[in-house]
């Protein structure tokens, strides 16, 4: 439990917190990809370790690598506009602990209404994560190939040379 | 196994919290896209804990898949236009796109 | 049978690449055929389901012991119109340049499939994964200039649409812990409506599926996303998009999974309301033909969804009527806002006028689209909107009601107004040349006209069909 609670605080909340701060992007990048990580661990320790290995290959690999691909690609600060960005990015997120507190405040004192809810029914499952995946939700698997479909042809599109449009 | 669930669930909102602040109050792009990375790991969290509360783990799994797949082509398009609109205006400051007005 | 209409379009995407090598013209043929056939496929549906009167679950798959995908009467009305505004797009972009048009029509053809799915989907989590495949593939059609204005409104559709999915995604987490269920019928069989927690995840959902509509105060990304559209693009944005994305879904969420709970009737009914009459004053001030038109489908939208909340049978055919209507004549204005824009070049209605001599055919069928909108007899809009408002005036909503008429007034007002503007009046300097487009660009206009017109005329036909279709819907 103790392990479970510091590998959701320490790799995930405070990364989240640095990714959102922080005011080189690539900082928030790096972050992001703890955070990948803390989520993978974290699947791991709740007994979806297929789901972990997933999101560490997609999310920790691919999603870092395509955001550091884009912040690189378009890196044109001068020097005074990052000290004008400076002032006022901190001020901006001045209002995030006063909501984080209301929230926290709004969910204690509603606190049987919460709980009110939760008696959950036990399942037993029989069948394996593969053969859910395949015959069970077939239709969602049908969905992600469309998805990349779409996906494919939208970057062929998007980044076809000559002229844009006649 | 309920202490577990509630200390997970609380995280799942922190995350959504930060990712949606990060979103409305960002004003680079490519914050905002960091903001909805956040956001997505938080969803993906509340799957799979979903999931391992209520016994069907490998169920919540299939669609955290799912899920995972479908933000991953969503980010690279979004980056696709993150880097048009860095051609045409130089800039990826949100705070500049006011030609549509009303 | 179901299968076809997923997967003939997909296939008909994929030959794309195969088109692009060999004949690029065939691209626009292929995708007509594969229109065509959905279209004919659809109708035929509707024949056999109407003459067979075995409605309940007459079409349906099922792999493995669970049933995926299924078409019950407000799935193949809408199917219909799907296919029917997808051959006006097509037909209408065939007559305009566009770069890469194989690339154009894959992604419409792509995102006819995801609709085609979210139609027949029979979970709550398959459908979110379609709603995601309609999205993405408009964001691209929404960016295909690559001009500024395109990424100007894809960006914000984008942002609105994000937070949309990610608050429907929480909203399933959360049914799904209580009941390890997403199908409707487990969902409705499991949830009990009164408890707290279901109300906070149908909250939640309820949310994401307005922003996706459009309905006000939600409406942010909607103008923007129409006018920053490609010509051709806006006409499948406007005529069908946005409608299955986000009314068929809440629709199909309330009927199939919640019933009509009095709290969230209220709500729907309020915000529809709120969109009907606000949109309504907005397009009263908008200078862009595009613009006025989107504001004047969010009051439309509004119309629709304040109908379908009042819970009774008679709400629920105005819905689905004013449903199809809107599409047809939605999309004809979209047309004839579409060849204004290729025939003069400009879309500011300052900037035109007295183009009704010179483009004979749009101004006709314009006027037609306009009296259709604002609900004049003899025309479909108007049997429509007299649904609607005895719908709700029946159920006890006596003020909604008389909104609802006055909205219709405000409704021919800035129809009226855009009309004179744009095609009555005297021809500006600089517009002399213009010519009446071609064929390929108001064939669609004429052939929505027509349907604008039979719907009017053979109004008892369209109204039975919906009632014999209506009874499996309402439990």
């Amino acid at each position: 439990m103790e392990l479970h609670l510091s590998i959701l605080i320490g790799l995930l909340v405070v990364p989240a917190i640095i990714a959102a701060f922080a005011m080189d992007l690539l900082r928030a990048a790096i972050a992001l990809l703890v955070c990948s990580l803390g989520l993978a661990l974290t699947m791991f320790n709740l007994g979806a370790p297929l789901a972990g290995s997933f999101e560490l290959s997609v999310g920790a690999g691919l999603i870092t690598v395509l955001f550091v691909n884009a912040i690189s690609l378009t890196r044109l600060i001068t020097e005074e506009e990052l000290l004008e960005r400076t002032k006022d990015h901190y001020q901006r997120f001045a209002f995030l602990p006063i909501l984080v507190l209301l929230i926290g405040l709004m969910m204690f004192e509603y606190q049987d209404f919460w709980a009110s809810g939760l008696s959950f029914i036990k399942y037993n499952e029989t069948q394996t994560m593969g053969e859910i995946l395949w015959k069970t939700r077939g239709l969602d698997l049908i969905g992600q190939i469309i998805v990349l479909f779409v996906g494919v042809y939208g970057i062929s599109i998007l980044f076809r040379r000559g002229k844009p449009n006649a | 196994m309920l202490n577990l669930f509630i200390v997970d669930w609380i995280t799942v909102v922190v995350l959504f919290c930060i990712g949606l602040y990060t979103m409305i109050v960002a004003k680079n792009m490519l914050r905002i896209l960091i903001g909805f990375e956040i956001m997505a790991k938080g969803v993906t969290l509340a799957l799979i804990t979903a999931g391992s509360v209520n016994g069907k783990i490998a169920f919540s799994q299939a669609l955290a898949i799912t899920v995972i797949v479908i933000e991953v082509v969503f980010i690279a398009i979004a980056l696709a236009i993150v880097m048009i609109t860095q051609k045409n205006k130089r800039s990826l400051d949100i705070r500049k796109l006011t030609k549509l007005k009303g | 049978m179901t299968l076809a209409f997923i997967f003939v379009p997909l296939c008909g995407a994929a030959m794309m690449p195969i088109m692009r090598k060999f004949w690029v013209k065939g691209s626009t043929l292929v995708t007509i055929a594969v229109t065509l056939f959905m279209l004919v496929e659809s109708v035929f549906n509707i024949y056999r389901e109407v003459i067979s009167k075995n409605s309940i679950n007459f079409n349906q798959t099922v792999f493995g012991d669970k049933v995926m995908l299924s078409i019950d009467g407000l799935s193949a009305l809408v199917l219909l119109v799907i296919a029917l505004v997808t051959l006006a797009t097509i037909l209408f972009s065939a007559g305009i340049p566009i770069g890469r048009r194989s690339g154009f029509n894959a992604l419409v053809l792509l995102a006819v499939t995801g609709m085609n799915g979210l139609v027949m989907a029979t979970d709550i989590f398959s459908m979110y994964v379609f709603i995601e495949i309609v999205s993405i593939s408009s964001y691209i059609l929404i960016v295909y200039n690559m001009d500024e204005i395109g990424t100007e409104g894809s960006f914000k559709y984008m942002l609105l649409s994000a937070v949309a999915t990610f608050f429907l995604l929480f909203g399933i987490a959360t049914f799904f812990a209580i009941t390890g269920d997403v199908t409707f019928s487990g969902l409705a069989a499991e949830l009990e409506t009164g408890a707290p927690l279901t109300q906070f995840g149908l909250g939640f959902i309820i949310f994401a599926l307005a922003l996706k509509a459009g309905l006000m105060p939600f409406h942010g990304w909607l103008p923007d996303a129409y006018t920053a559209a490609p010509t051709s693009v806006s006409i499948l944005l406007a005529g069908i998009i946005t409608k299955v994305a986000g009314v068929y879904t809440l629709m199909r969420v309330i009927l199939a999974v919640f019933g009509f709970s009095s709290s969230f009737s209220n709500l729907i009914m309020i915000f529809g309301a709120l969109s009907m009459v606000l949109a309504a004053f907005m397009a009263l001030g908008q200078k862009d033909f595009k613009r006025m038109l989107a504001f004047s489908s969010i009051s439309q939208i509004g119309y629709i969804l304040m109908s379908f909340a009042t819970g009774t049978t008679i709400g629920l055919i105005g819905a689905v009527f004013h449903f199809i209507n809107h599409a047809v004549f939605k999309s004809l204005l979209f047309l004839n806002s579409g060849a204004v824009e290729t025939a003069t070049g400009s879309r500011k209605l300052d900037e035109l006028g007295g183009l009704a001599a010179k483009m004979p055919v749009t101004g006709i069928t314009s006027v037609i689209g306009l009296l259709s909108a604002a609900g004049i007899p003899p025309l479909a809009g108007f049997w429509s909107k007299v649904l609607i408002i005895i719908a709700l005036w029946s159920s006890g909503y006596k003020f909604y009601a008389m909104l609802a008429l006055f909205t219709s007034l405000v409704t021919l007002a800035y129809l009226l107004y855009l009309q004179r503007q744009v095609f009555f009046g005297n021809v500006r300097e600089g517009l002399e040349d213009v010519k009446e487009v071609s064929p390929l660009l108001y064939g669609p206009a004429v052939l929505m006209a027509l349907l604008a017109v039979a719907g009017g005329i053979f109004y008892p036909v369209i109204i039975k069909v919906l009632y014999s279709l209506s009874d499996i819907l309402i439990k």
